[in-house]
């Protein structure tokens, strides 16, 4: 049984997304900041659009795994709903190995644009001049969470992975 | 070539791999096809650009804003107040549940939550007086899916985020359209109660109660008005109203209404969270094809392909409206926007359309989309709360389905109803 493998990607999609819910609260937070610096204290702010626009990047990939485990991404059923069993489980074993895959490359190409805007010293062209490669590490961390879990689900199909853990945090 | 990347995208995508990744992938597998491996460079810089954008900020907001008020139970409060209006009327519960739908769409931007408050909220009062089990379940559904067509509206700024329509523009031009529909649904909903008379109506309430549920009403009655004012009057950008929205549901839910717990909260802040990491991992993955039919100029393949054709107009848009309808029958409302838009728009340009006219009939468009078998997400979610056979539903939505057809027809046929508002404000 590979269960605590499954369970050790769980710890780490569950991880990130925590980041990843954090920055979304953060994001709000700083919009109503900037929000009310504008129209009260007449003080527009010239780095919380930057922060905000490049954390949302992080919200969606960091969250990305986390919500490939709960079953909430975007799917399309209408075809996988009417075959048999095993058909569903060699195609979903197939789709999973073809989208861990494009996972793990994206992953690998993402590391690599990070570590070229760090060494070109690359910046954002604004006052807040931003070192970009930690902007887009979220491309290399996000793409590694998800081709892992499409690796769990893998383990999950075939029952491999022994899955009684409920989400900690509650979704309807 | 459009063609050929359209139709494996739909083959990838049915065998069930996540939507954004699938369009990810087709995006890069064409561009290596015909540029080669130099194509897997802009990979990261394509996932990464897709996302980073001020306006999508304003996503996971209005989500939240909308749950939040869901789950003060603001939805419940509205019903009993256009009740007390409407309800001792002809076919009046119905009617309220209609119009209850199109207040609960102007505080929130999509038609799944919406419909999903009102079949927790309207259905089993409709049921117990009387009303038929198909038709109030058709009636929930289609009056729900016009939360995309009442301001604020997920797809349309989605929309606008893809043709950089101005969102504000975008809103208001769904006001006239949405309460149009509201009133055909309510006027058909009380025709099918008047002449199947098997409901019980409901006496009429007196002015004193109907006078204090429409005040306790008001907090959340003037959400839209500050969040589509502030936008369409500049004060605010869709995301900082998306923003004040939320802080001003989360003000009455908790000191006003004192309907909401911390928990409640936290659910909806975490529904807001997955729901929108979902909705930009679509976003990202379509970032990719879009960069790929771009440099290899599938656009304006495709409009040559069009202008060859020397259809009018009319013909265009309507030739449009079958392929979406049919899209809409098997997939997600967000996939059909990122993957058709931008392939579709350039042509609406260079053809003379105007594009806000095309983009709330393009909305009506995914309305019904929402209600069609086999995949309309709207069926799913009452079928899940309501806990019917999904047959049941589909078999109560359909002549919906031919109504909000008949209203598409009109929309088209008169873009006025849909540009009037807009101009009349600018």
């Amino acid at each position: 049984m590979l269960t605590w493998l499954d369970k050790a990607i769980w710890a780490i999609s569950t991880g990130s997304a925590f980041v990843s819910a954090t920055l979304l609260l953060v994001v709000f937070v700083i919009i109503q900041y900037e929000v009310i610096m504008r129209f009260i204290f007449n003080a527009p702010t010239y780095w919380t659009h930057e922060v905000s626009t490049f954390s949302i990047s992080w919200v969606g990939f960091l969250g990305a795994g986390y919500v490939l485990r709960l079953g909430r991404q975007l799917e399309v059923d209408v075809l996988t709903m009417r075959i048999g069993r095993t058909a569903r489980r060699l195609l979903g074993t197939a789709t999973d190995v073809i989208g861990g895959s494009f996972c793990g490359f994206a992953a690998y190409l993402g590391y690599e644009f990070s570590r070229i805007a760090y060494f070109m010293r690359a910046s954002s062209a604004t006052e807040m001049d931003v070192a970009l490669w930690i902007p887009y590490m979220t491309i290399p961390i996000g793409f590694s969470v998800l081709a892992l879990e499409f690796l769990a689900r893998i383990l999950a199909r075939w029952n491999l992975a022994e899955r009684h853990e409920p989400p900690p945090f509650p979704i309807r | 070539m459009a063609f050929v990347m359209l139709a494996s995208l739909l083959a990838l995508l049915a065998t069930g791999i996540p939507v954004g990744i699938g369009l990810a992938l087709v995006g890069v597998f064409t561009g290596y096809l015909v540029i080669g491996d130099t194509s897997f460079l802009g990979l990261p810089s394509s996932l990464f650009a897709g996302t980073t954008s001020f306006l999508l900020i304003a996503i996971p907001l209005f989500i939240l804003m909308s749950e939040v008020l869901r789950r003060g139970g603001i939805t419940e409060l509205l019903f009993e107040t256009v009740t007390r209006w409407v309800g001792h009327l002809p076919g009046g519960l119905a009617a309220s549940a209609v119009i209850t739908s199109a207040i609960g769409a102007s505080i929130t931007g999509s038609s799944i939550a919406n419909a999903a408050s009102m079949a927790i909220v309207a259905v089993p009062p409709m049921l117990a007086r009387g009303y038929g089990r198909r038709f109030t379940y058709g009636l929930i559904a289609a009056s729900g899916t016009l939360g995309i067509m009442i301001p604020p509206s997920i797809p349309l700024l989605l929309y606008g985020e893809i043709t950089e329509e101005s969102i504000g523009t975008l809103f208001i031009a769904g006001i006239v359209p949405g309460l149009v529909l509201t009133a055909i649904l309510v006027a058909y909903s009380v025709f099918v109660s008047v002449r199947g008379g098997t409901y019980q109506p409901l006496p009429k309430s007196p002015w004193p109660e109907t006078l204090k549920y429409t005040i306790k009403s008001v907090p959340a009655l003037l959400l839209p008005v500050i969040v589509i004012g502030g936008i369409y009057s500049g004060i605010f950008t869709p995301t900082e109203a998306a923003a004040i929205g939320v802080t001003y549901a989360l003000v009455i839910s908790i000191f006003v209404y004192r309907s909401v717990s911390f928990k409640d909260i936290r659910q909806a802040f975490m529904d807001a969270f997955v729901t929108s990491a979902m909705i930009l991992l679509i976003i990202a993955g379509s970032n990719v094809l879009g960069t790929v039919v771009t440099k290899l100029q599938i656009s304006q393949d495709l409009l040559i392909y069009v202008r060859e054709l020397h259809l009018p107009p009319w013909g265009f848009v309507a030739a449009t409206m079958v392929l979406l309808f049919l899209l809409g029958m098997i997939l997600e409302v967000i996939s059909i926007i990122y993957i058709v838009l931008p392939l579709l728009h350039p042509i609406i340009l260079d053809i003379g359309l105007d594009p806000i006219w095309y983009a709330i009939v393009f909305t009506l468009n995914m309305e019904i989309a929402l209600i069609t078998p086999p995949v309309g997400m709207v069926l799913y979610v009452m079928t899940g709360i309501l806990r019917r056979p999904i047959t049941e539903l589909i078999q109560g939505v359909m002549p919906f389905v031919v109504l909000l057809a008949v209203c598409l027809v009109m929309l088209m046929a008169f873009p006025q109803l849909t540009l009037w508002l807009p101009s009349a404000l600018r």
